[in-house]
């Protein structure tokens, strides 16, 4: 039987999941030693330690970070509560479904970054765009999980619900929401994971702070350490926060892995 | 697992597609030339370099050595170049004074070898209604500028002689019809180098300009080439030089000012008091090329000013990268080397 951390993630997994990295970082420093790429492109491992340190030291990484990440949880509350509400209504109601579904899922088809010219024109380049480029990219992937989860519920949950006469409120808190939760985090998990990948886009636009504008003005001053110090950083939030959405899937999901006889 | 590693760094080296150059020739086969290019990304530009693009002057100097001319104009201007150089796939580009600086302080093994233009005038817009009148009170206000580029440095400059530093102010990176998009939206209060076709438009007024301004606050530009273009084919240096030199000395030619704003005026920077702004230099002064200890010094001035503020990281020893062999050269061979003193 393989050990487990706190977590129940399997240290085993863990120590495969860093085989993977460590054969890149090999691979880098050996392009780095026969000189295949440029130095001022492929930088040294070292270097990009180094320039992370000097970023940590200054304080600029933790204002970046800081400012990025209010963005993304600004931009996936809006655009994830917006794809919820929509999602359950739309779950539960073959009308909604009927009357908004087709409008959604042709909007579904756009590029995110198609809907950035007419978000610069209707919102200008503040704040406010870059929000809502971050809703527009939280938004459907909530909404298309929620809608799945809950027009899955099973049948004879819905008879459950006839006969123990739940109301509105009662329905929607003791069938559907608990039925379509498993759905509902995967949209979460893909969500964040989306908002993440897109965040370099959002601050290319008329940004004075963040880890894309830091990467963009590293590039502009041709300090490409601070762009590859920026994507390790991206990265490496991006892989926390799914981290962390895996432990929180895994409470919440508990009564459904001991139900299914799933171990913990 | 001897033979892999082996094979590895081959196999690495023929799927990026890494060309080996050859070194037993005289002469290369195409010279990549980076054009300064423009924020809207059309194959013109400004200044010696649109002379030299308009009028083929490279393509007849280098025809009959059957060398192939390929021709650089990137929307990211020079950022942009800085990275092309670093990647390999320029042998020669002239571009303004910041991105020179930024790159050769991070490491590009590129010699100076040409001043480009000499005090370029720039300004800041800002709206029609607007109740500013003066630099000073942009503080704390949204200014667009194309970032990494000879207007950033220029506005730096301007920021501090009016008591300011780019801390006081909200520094947006915009350029070309961005800036002029988010301008003309109300989402900046002022562009820094903002198209002029807007004040001809009434939609913009000028808050400064540099035209008044001594040369050591004036953006400029220069011609980079690289350590290893020089270094083999010097001769063929040489005679891109002289190609650039000859361009300057039309440029510095009143006679030739309209047919000079018609090709400056393809990158779409048309307004009607083009002529007039262009005359208020002095055109000798302005198109002079030369690497005298004037263009020295205030690479060396700037370049001291981007270490101080954090622009670049290495300190720069101007004189040690300049390269003045192929343009007293060229000058001599021309009969041109008094015209400038």
């Amino acid at each position: 039987m393989s050990k487990r951390n706190f977590s129940g993630i399997d240290l085993k997994d863990m120590l495969l999941a860093l085989i993977v990295p460590l054969f890149v970082l090999v691979l880098w420093q050996i392009a780095v030693s026969l000189q295949l790429f440029s130095e001022l492109l492929l930088i040294p491992p070292v270097t990009l330690v180094k320039t992370l340190r000097d970023l940590a030291h200054s304080g600029d990484l933790t204002v970046n970070i800081i400012a990025s990440s209010k963005r993304v949880v600004t931009g996936f509350l809006i655009g994830g509560s917006a794809g919820l509400i929509l999602g359950v209504f739309m779950g539960i109601s073959s009308f909604v479904d009927r009357f908004i579904g087709p409008l959604i899922k042709a909007c579904k088809h756009v590029p995110l970054f198609a809907w950035m010219p007419m978000i610069i024109l209707l919102f200008g380049i503040g704040e406010l765009t870059k929000v809502v480029f971050l809703s527009i990219g939280a938004f459907f992937p909530i909404l298309y999980n929620t809608y799945q989860g809950v027009s899955g519920v099973p049948k004879i949950y819905r008879e459950l619900a006839q006969v123990f006469d739940y109301k509105s409120y009662r329905y929607l808190a003791k069938i559907i929401i608990p039925s379509a939760m498993p759905s509902i985090i995967t949209g979460v998990r893909l969500s964040f994971g989306i908002l993440w990948m897109f965040l370099v886009g959002a601050e290319l636009f008329g940004s004075e702070d963040g880890l894309g504008y830091m990467m963009t003005w590293g590039r502009q001053l041709f300090q490409i350490d601070v762009v590859m110090a920026g994507l390790v950083v991206i990265g490496f939030i991006g892989f926390l926060m799914n981290y962390i959405l895996g432990i929180i899937e895994k409470h919440v999901l508990r009564w459904q892995l001991s139900f299914e006889g799933g171990a913990l | 697992m001897m033979k892999w590693i082996k094979i590895l760094p081959v196999a690495v080296l023929l799927l990026m597609g890494v060309t080996v150059v050859s070194h037993a020739e005289d002469k290369p086969k195409v010279i990549r030339y980076g054009f300064n290019g423009n924020g809207l990304g059309r194959p013109f530009t400004g200044g010696v370099g649109g002379v030299i693009n308009d009028k083929n002057l490279l393509e007849k100097e280098f025809a009959k050595d059957g060398i192939r001319i390929e021709k650089t104009f990137l929307a990211s201007t020079g950022p942009g170049l800085n990275e092309a150089f670093a990647s390999g796939l320029l042998d020669i580009a002239g571009f303004g004074d910041f991105p020179n600086i930024v790159g050769r302080a991070g490491g590009l093994k590129t010699r100076w070898i040409l001043v480009g233009v000499r005090g370029d005038n720039s300004r800041i817009i800002v709206h029609p209604e607007s109740n500013i009148t003066s630099v000073k009170q942009l503080k704390g206000l949204r200014i667009g500028v194309a970032k990494g580029t000879w207007a950033q440095l220029w506005f730096a400059k301007i920021l501090v002689v009016n008591g300011l530093t780019e801390k006081d102010v909200k520094v947006l990176n915009l350029k070309g019809s961005d800036a002029t998009a988010a301008f003309v939206a109300g989402s900046i209060d002022a562009v820094v180098g903002g198209s002029l076709s807007l004040v001809d438009q009434g939609l913009a007024k000028i808050l400064y300009e540099s035209n008044k301004d001594p040369q050591s606050l004036r953006g400029r530009d220069g011609l980079l080439v690289t350590e290893a273009f020089a270094q083999k084919y010097p001769d063929i240096v040489k005679r891109i030089v002289k190609v650039n030199i000859q361009a300057a000395y039309w440029l510095s030619q009143p006679q030739n000012t309209a047919e000079y704003l018609r090709i400056s005026g393809k990158t779409g920077g048309v307004y009607k008091d083009a002529k007039k702004d262009y005359l208020t230099h002095d055109l000798k002064v302005k198109w002079n090329p030369r690497l005298d200890k004037e263009a020295i010094d205030h690479y060396q001035a700037k370049a001291d000013f981007c270490y101080a503020n954090g622009y670049i990281r290495n300190k720069l020893d101007v004189e040690k990268w300049a390269d003045k062999s192929f343009s007293e050269a060229a000058l001599k061979e021309l009969g041109l080397e008094n015209y400038w003193k």
